[in-house]
């Protein structure tokens, strides 16, 4: 257990989450076949997801320092993380069973999944660019793309959203509440340029 | 004595102006955000939190209870005028509501949503100044032991009172108290499951957390759901009676007032609960039953004035033992815990300035209601017309700015977005996201009185303390509650499923 967790708390972030990933996708290609458990698919894979982190947890747990004279009858650090598994356990398998006796409503029909998608990745690449370009310009122009997307079509709203957002935060968050939002290095070098 | 003059201290120092403002700004915005529906009370408080970071803890708190009770009141706004429900708990508003404004009778459903609010709020919080204070000082004598059974006993009673999904309610709340095992260990300062990250020393931050999941995770699903033509509803004239109108009202007003009090102390009921209850109390006491449903006013009335009273009510656990029984008291919650105060009855001992201040502030809310209410009453009815690309583009913005504005990270903003991703997962397949919440703001107090009280007199603290025992005893009931009751359910429909119906004459069934 300690030697597995060992090397699970060595493993980085991205292929923690490969590992999760993974571990999700078994649990949906052993649902699909079963007619009874498949409209539940969506449910099984977040249970799935919760279990993973609490095995994971568990195991990473045999590598916290135990008792020592210096802590005297303090309770170790693992104490806590293992009470939450143990109550996960029972709690997973109540989960289980209505889903497993098709007694719970079936997951909802997926939306416009593209939609969201675009939307995500706007979001993921505006926070991507506050350190190139700033938090202002690269704010001003996911406004002016997310709104185009939802469907505004009105030049006078796409250009006074995103100027009257860029004035708002500027006077409110980095002057009024010393928010130290990001200018970006392109911006920084080119002040460097005309200074 | 002591406590009219604790709160006559509080009042002055309410009194100031930037308090003030801050109520009146809370409030002002709070209603805003609450006639939009998608925007729950919850995510509007949560909106409003990085503008409390420089704010003194008061002046902060004035401005989140503020939002909080005109979320509160204008969540009913649409489901009067568009006939949806801005909140969970204003569905009741809309069996009388929308048919009154669909009779031309809009503006007295308004009037009296908003008077009804106001009495709510009012009687609320007098609930809440009385029972809050000698719960606390009853409080103070509670050990490591007793406050540990007593956070298992909020938890337990917040995952099962929450549906029929309970399990998944359960699901939720480990959720969250393994996410706060992450970081440093409170006790003896060792590194868990940080994965080499130093940003994960100190463990996730609050913040993030929340603003993701009660906010970006809501936008997700709408977003799924998101239509680009105009919706365009049906327009009502309104006209507003006079004010004595509304004095007809009255013991309706109070009486769905106790229930929405009573319901908001219980953790983990809601304000969802809270109305349905009163709505379903009037209609059975009502003369006018017949007309329930069909645009009685009383039912507008029970309705209001539980969804507001039960502010007052939910805040009794938070303030005098730190158990937050709703999601929006979570968030208020943190926001006292982001400034160093650890909401529970020390804080009537050591910062009773603050404690007595936000009951004023609560008072001065609900007569701020009133107040803004009745003058933007025009103005609120368009907002719930407001165009959703400009209204989704700035809760994301919010969302960005408000997780980066914690801590000045962007990892943070990172952390955010991810939380915005399982809140919209969680939302879709029926995980509630308050208990992960509420997990999140307690994982921490739970783990260090547990392990102070293991500390003190090992596992045997837990049973030779009547009133932990108590508290873990009623724990277990609260968690074996519904198996009983999906046991009873289920052996009902059995048995109507084995007895023919009247109707039907015997021997008549084909299998």
């Amino acid at each position: 257990m300690a030697g597995m967790g060992r090397w699970l708390a060595g493993v980085s972030w991205p292929w923690q989450f490969v590992m999760l990933a993974g571990f999700v996708g078994i649990v949906f290609l052993i649902a699909t076949p079963f007619k009874r458990i498949r409209p539940f698919r969506g449910q099984l894979m977040v249970l799935a997801a919760i279990t993973w982190m609490g095995i994971l947890f568990y195991l990473i747990s045999f590598t916290f320092p135990g008792r020592s004279i210096f802590t005297g009858n303090m309770p170790p650090a693992y104490t806590i993380p293992r009470v939450w598994v143990y109550a996960l356990i029972p709690t997973v398998i109540l989960t289980l069973i209505p889903i497993v006796r098709g007694k719970n409503d079936p997951d909802p029909k997926w939306g416009n999944l593209k939609l969201v998608g675009i939307v995500l990745t706007l979001l993921v690449l505006n926070v991507g660019l506050f350190q190139y370009i700033g938090y202002y310009i690269s704010s001003a122009l996911f406004i002016v793309a997310l709104m185009w997307l939802l469907g505004c079509r009105s030049k006078v709203e796409l250009l006074a959203v995103p100027a009257g957002w860029v004035v708002f935060t500027y006077f409110v968050f980095a002057q009024l509440l010393n928010v130290r939002l990001p200018v970006g290095s392109l911006v920084t070098n080119l002040m460097g340029v005309f200074a | 004595m002591e406590l009219l003059r604790n709160l006559f201290d509080g009042t002055v120092l309410i009194m100031g102006l930037t308090p003030m403002l801050m109520i009146f700004i809370g409030v002002a915005v709070g209603i805003i955000l609450g006639t939009i529906p998608g925007i729950s009370t919850s995510m509007a408080v949560a909106l409003m939190l990085p503008f409390t970071f420089r704010l003194d803890p008061l002046s902060g708190m004035a401005l989140l209870l503020g939002c909080y009770k005109g979320g509160n009141y204008s969540g009913c706004i649409p489901a009067v005028t568009i006939n949806t429900p801005g909140t969970p708990s204003s569905v009741p508003t809309l069996f009388d509501g929308y048919p009154m404004a669909k009779s031309g009778r809009g503006g007295e459903a308004l009037g009296i949503l908003l008077w009804s609010s106001f009495v709510g709020g009012i009687f609320g919080t007098i609930v809440l100044v009385l029972f809050a204070t000698p719960m606390a000082r009853w409080a103070l004598n509670f050990w490591s032991a007793e406050y540990f059974a007593l956070c298992v006993l909020g938890l337990a009673s917040v995952a099962t009172l929450g549906g029929k999904h309970w399990q998944k309610a359960l699901i939720a709340v480990l959720f969250g108290l393994l996410l706060n095992t992450m970081g440093t260990d409170p006790l003896l300062g060792s590194q868990r499951y940080t994965f080499g990250l130093i940003r994960l020393f100190d463990g996730f931050h609050m913040m993030p957390i929340l603003i993701g999941l009660f906010a970006l995770g809501e936008l997700f699903h709408n977003l799924e759901n998101y239509k680009t033509s105009d919706q365009k509803h049906e327009k009502h004239t309104y006209t507003y009676p006079k004010l004595l109108y509304y004095w007809k009202l009255k013991w309706e007003m109070l009486r769905a007032s106790v229930v929405g009090t009573l319901v908001g102390i219980l953790p983990g009921a809601g304000s969802a609960i809270a109305s349905f209850l009163a709505y379903d109390l009037e209609k059975r006491v009502s003369k006018n039953s017949a007309n329930f449903g069909k645009g009685a006013p009383e039912g507008v009335a029970a309705s209001g004035a539980s969804d507001s009273a039960n502010t007052g009510g939910s805040l009794v656990p938070m303030l005098a033992l730190g158990i937050p029984g709703a999601p929006t008291v979570a968030v208020l919650m943190s926001a006292l815990m982001i400034h160093g105060i650890n909401p529970g009855p020390e804080m009537f001992r050591d910062q009773p300035a603050l404690v007595y201040g936000m009951f004023a502030a609560m008072f001065l809310s609900s007569i701020f209601v009133l107040i803004i209410g009745w003058a933007g009453l025009r103005i609120w009815v368009r907002t719930t017309n407001v165009k959703k690309p400009i209204l989704y583009t700035f809760i994301f913005l919010f969302t960005i700015i408000g997780s980066f504005a914690i801590r000045n990270s962007i990892f943070d903003v990172g952390v955010c977005i991810a939380f915005g991703l399982i809140g919209w997962m969680f939302k879709r397949f029926g995980y509630p996201v308050a208990p992960v919440v509420l997990g999140v703001v307690l994982g921490r107090i739970m783990e260090m009185n547990f392990r102070r009280a293991i500390m003190r007199d090992g596992a045997a603290s837990f049973y030779t303390r009547p009133l932990a025992l108590i508290f873990l005893l009623l724990a277990v009931a609260a968690i074996v509650y519904p198996f009983i009751q999906q046991y009873r359910a289920e052996r009902k429909a059995r048995l109507a499923a084995a007895i023919p119906s009247e109707d039907e004459p015997p021997g008549d069934k084909q299998e």
